[in-house]
């Protein structure tokens, strides 16, 4: 076991919190060996904060790291010894991994529990007990197919999390392969660490692999990595996005950089309900009910096929009613995509037991560095009020001094400085407040998309401003996720909604994608200064500030 | 093991009789060789009593609605708190001004936050002491007197290494000081004791059923004795911090420091728990305290920020606690130049009633009428009239009424 040295990065904390100083030189060798057991909770500059959690540890266990391993790991980083019942949690933690497998036997799906003591505690555990009803021996359970994800879901929330060896149905077969060439003949190739996210995720066709999250940022190709997956699966896939545009995009990427042909891919929206081998979807249209008291009818999709692998795109907006049937779907793969698993919900958890653990999570900034998205200039610039918004301000009551704050007229003139400074990059104006949109794009001469502009009208603007024919864009939050615009290379975002943290790292995602020449993009956020809209600034920047983002702070005269 | 030494033939044959087990207080499992009360949490405590955000009572107790508080905001056990805060006033590292009701630093906090042990050591006797007459109730003799500390530091003395059921360890203690002072000298003697003389007499009246309760408890108090089960039972043995204190043992080497300080972009600051109480206390005072550690977690919050009471009202404090960190993150920056609510002046003036006549055309009126005009002072808003204080504001309504007022309450 090594003594602790001064110059090692990690403060091994009495909570299970490891803190990283970056700047050592045994940093990069301390975050590789810490990726395999410890969450990355945030990392802005000089110290990056992991923590081990009983998650964490499972997912070592499951990849074959042991206790012990683990201890030794946090000994070789340590600056300070090890606290003691940090060791022993480690230990006694990792030890319930294993005691519970499931497997598939002549029984049906059978859960194995390694002792009677065990067994017998879990038979009286209120939350537990109604799925472990029908008993095949002293150890042994049979387990209701259709219970496998409740079951994993209660039981980790019990402190025993199942290794569930069960397997994949393997679905309709599809065959499917990535392009060495796009449609438009530019080479093309999986990035390093798309691949080795694909590899991760499918684990060679493994019980240990198949269902889990992959974390990057916005513009590292996301949907690539899906394609991959799709690849190594070889079966019949049903994709979720957030909207018809998205949802357009996946086609494209499907057509563009996969043998797949128009014929074997169907899009399922509020427009067609075209279901092939490969279905592309909307979360809208799952969720759709013809009123409260009736049926979501289209979550029938899930069941309409025989689908061997189901992508969870932006994972972390996933609602509700999907939770509910994705417990039922734990035999099919499942892989969720996003860039910010934060949910404003606080259900995090959900994720972990139903979609899977988080398979992959590189952070932003390590990807920057590597040139696979832009560079980001983050600047707030706080826009003096009128004398006479002030006093509206003022007496406005308080639930509404928010969006007096953000309609800010004086932001205009602001925006208008912004656009002569970037006179020949490709601009995005994103705000929350369609009314201040509107204002802004008729006095700009520019378009806007916004809930209310018609599909077809959003492509056709989404291809211009691709092409470039269209240099400046206005959109409200429509285009917050999973919309492509990769030549946009500034953001002016002149309001938004109230302190969310996701919703700033998307919109600051629109432009991440690479860029050819210096590779930078820009990043303005415009709040009024003194007021709630500035506090709630600060919130929604906490989690591009954790990833290592700076903002530049400008009080506008 | 800690090394027995050879005790006194007849202490020997006393140690020998008692119910003992060995007990190795090196135990690598016990984690018990920390270098005495500095450890992370302890200097938090005192971080936290002297940041002002926790007050103390008559007694110098901590009120524990302020415990609570920042218990939860630091998620730390309150009891342990209030334990240690209690260990802290006795003992004169942390001092209450009555005139404030605040903690301000004792005369022995220097020695505390610089981990000087020899410093210490009259400190901890002190707060035996103080501790041991608190819990034996009304005396008509003051422990300071009794010598008991000197009582403790033998009887450790004569059982190193060994742990005694905890029942039994206040008669053992009582037949213990009852032994012939010739022998307990010469163990004083072979303990290397160099101190006052000894004065066996001056314990007798204190160890009775009660006194030898109260010993433990302020043992216990101090972090003197710890308790070990085995075969169901409790047994009790004197702390490494005990014998340390009580100068039985020399010191461990002092553990690497933890003095990391960072401030970073997302308004988290990072303070190693051994930094000076100049940058610590701010740091307790002004942010949200997010984690207890080696080394501290605090958040900048700007509520917590503005409703601070400070003497400084541009809260500069917090700043020059952070000087060490410049340039700081454009974020940190501008957090600090946040205007804080509770400063600035205000007056006061006192009124028995506000008066808003219908129209300035009423008020002149009322301001000219002679049957009114004794009632009101100069001064009002503009658009009202003030009463006197010491006029009664019912007498003006009833005149107001009978000159044909109608009057009807704000």
């Amino acid at each position: 076991m090594s003594s602790p040295r001064a110059d090692n990065p990690c403060i091994v904390q009495s909570d299970r919190t490891i803190l990283v100083e970056v700047d050592s030189p045994r940093y990069v060798e301390a975050r590789d060996a810490l990726a395999r057991f410890a969450e990355l909770v945030k990392s802005p500059e000089h110290v990056h904060t992991y923590r081990v959690t009983p998650l964490s540890i499972w997912n070592a266990c499951a990849s074959g790291l042991a206790a012990e391993q683990i201890v030794d790991t946090l000994h070789a980083f340590a600056k300070y010894e090890v606290p003691q019942l940090i060791q022993t949690e480690i230990t006694t933690i990792a030890a319930r991994y294993g005691k519970l497998q499931l497997r598939r036997d002549s029984h049906g799906l059978v859960l194995t529990v390694d002792s009677k003591p065990l067994a017998e505690e879990l038979v009286r555990q209120r939350e537990v007990a109604p799925f472990l009803a029908e008993r095949a021996s002293s150890c042994e359970f049979v387990i209701d197919g259709a219970h496998r994800g409740r079951l994993k879901q209660v039981l980790i929330k019990v402190g025993y999390p199942i290794e569930d060896l069960a397997g994949y149905r393997e679905g309709e077969g599809l065959e499917i392969a990535l392009r060495d060439t796009t449609r438009d003949d530019l080479a093309f190739q999986l990035r390093d660490y798309q691949r080795e996210a694909a590899d991760i995720f499918y684990a060679s066709g493994t019980a240990r692999g198949g269902s889990g999250v992959v974390v990057l940022p916005c513009g590292a190709g996301k949907t690539i990595v899906g394609l991959a997956c799709m690849a190594q699966v070889q079966a019949s896939t049903l994709v979720l996005t957030t909207n018809v545009t998205a949802t357009r995009q996946w086609i494209a990427e499907l057509l563009d950089k996969t043998t797949l042909t128009e014929d074997l891919i169907g899009e399922y929206s509020s427009y067609t309900k075209d279901i092939r081998p490969v279905t592309i979807a909307t979360y809208n249209i799952l969720t759709w009910r013809a009123g409260r008291d009736q049926p979501f009818e289209h979550l029938e999709l899930f069941d309409q096929r025989d689908w061997g692998l189901i992508i969870y795109d932006e994972v972390h907006l996933l609602p509700a009613p999907v939770f509910q049937v994705t417990a039922g779907l734990q035999a099919r793969r499942r892989l969720g995509l996003t860039a910010t698993l934060v949910r404003e919900d606080g259900r995090e958890d959900d994720v972990f037991a139903l979609i899977g653990p988080k398979k992959v999570d590189v952070p932003w900034k390590v990807l920057e560095h590597q040139g696979w998205i832009a560079k980001a200039q983050c600047h707030e610039l706080r826009v003096p009020m009128s004398d006479a918004l002030r006093m509206d301000y003022a007496i406005t009551p308080k639930r509404q001094k928010f969006r007096v704050a953000s309609e800010n007229p004086a932001k205009t003139s602001v925006v208008r400085e912004i656009l002569a400074q970037h006179a020949d990059d490709q601009i995005l104006i994103i705000g929350m407040y369609v009314e201040q949109l509107q204002d802004l794009a008729a006095e700009l001469g520019i378009p806007l998309l916004s809930g209310s502009t018609r599909q077809q009208r959003r492509d056709e603007v989404f291809e211009q401003f691709k092409a470039g024919d269209l240099r400046l864009l206005a959109v409200s939050k429509v285009a917050n996720f999973a919309v492509d615009l990769p030549d946009a290379a500034v953001a002016i975002q002149i309001s938004g909604t109230f302190g969310s943290r996701q919703e700033e790292a998307q919109r600051l995602g629109r432009i991440l994608r690479p860029k050819p020449g210096t590779n930078q993009a820009y990043f303005y956020t415009l709040v009024s200064r003194d007021t709630v809209e500035q506090d709630f600034a600060l919130k929604r920047q906490l989690f591009l500030c954790e990833q290592g983002y700076q903002y530049a702070i400008h009080d506008v005269e | 093991m800690t090394p027995r030494v050879v005790l006194p033939a007849s202490i020997q044959a006393f140690v020998e009789a008692q119910p003992t087990l060995p007990f190795d207080n090196a135990d690598p499992a016990s984690d018990a060789r920390p270098y005495p009360y500095s450890e992370y949490w302890r200097r938090a405590i005192a971080g936290m009593l002297l940041s002002g955000r926790v007050k103390p009572k008559i007694d110098g107790a901590p009120n524990m609605t302020d415990v609570n508080r920042i218990g939860k905001e630091a998620n730390f056990n309150q009891y342990l708190f209030e334990r240690t805060a209690k260990f802290f006033v006795a003992a004169h590292i942390i001092g209450v001004s009555r005139g404030k009701r605040e903690y301000v630093p004792g005369e022995y906090a220097e020695a505390y936050w610089h981990r000087d042990l020899k410093s210490l050591q009259p400190a901890l006797r002190r707060a035996f002491l103080a501790f041991f007459q608190q819990f034996t109730g009304h005396r008509p003799a003051v422990a300071f007197h009794s010598q008991l500390d000197l009582c403790a530091t033998l009887f450790a003395g004569a059982f190193t290494g060994l742990s005694l059921p905890e029942e039994q360890v206040g008669p053992i203690l009582h037949a213990f000081s009852q032994l012939p002072e010739n022998d307990l000298e010469q163990l004083a003697q072979t303990l290397g004791l160099t101190g006052e003389p000894l004065s066996a007499a001056s314990w007798h009246g204190w160890l009775d059923a009660k006194g030898q309760d109260a010993f433990v408890s302020a043992l216990a108090m101090c972090d003197w004795v710890y308790a070990h089960e085995v075969r169901d039972q409790r047994w009790l043995y004197f702390s490494d911090q005990a014998r340390i204190m009580l100068g039985l043992d020399d010191p461990p080497p002092l553990p690497p420091l933890a003095t990391e300080f960072n401030a970073l972009p997302n308004l988290c600051v990072f303070a190693g728990a051994d930094l000076p109480p100049e940058t610590l206390i701010p740091l307790f005072r002004y942010c949200k305290i997010q984690r207890v550690d080696r080394v501290l977690e605090f958040r900048l919050d700007k509520k917590q920020f503005t409703e601070t009471p400070s003497q400084t009202p541009e809260q500069h404090e917090l700043a020059t606690a952070l000087q060490a960190l410049k340039p700081w993150p454009a974020t940190i920056e501008s957090f600090l130049n946040t205007k804080p609510i509770v400063s600035g002046e205000i007056r006061i003036r006192g009124c028995s009633a506000i008066v808003k006549p219908e129209n300035r055309e009423v008020l002149e009126a009322i301001r000219e009428h002679r049957r009114l005009k004794g009632y009101l002072e100069a001064g009002a808003p503009d658009g009202y009239l003030l009463i006197k204080p010491r006029s009664d504001p019912y007498q003006f309504v009833k005149r107001c009424q009978e000159l044909g007022f109608t009057v009807a309450t704000l």
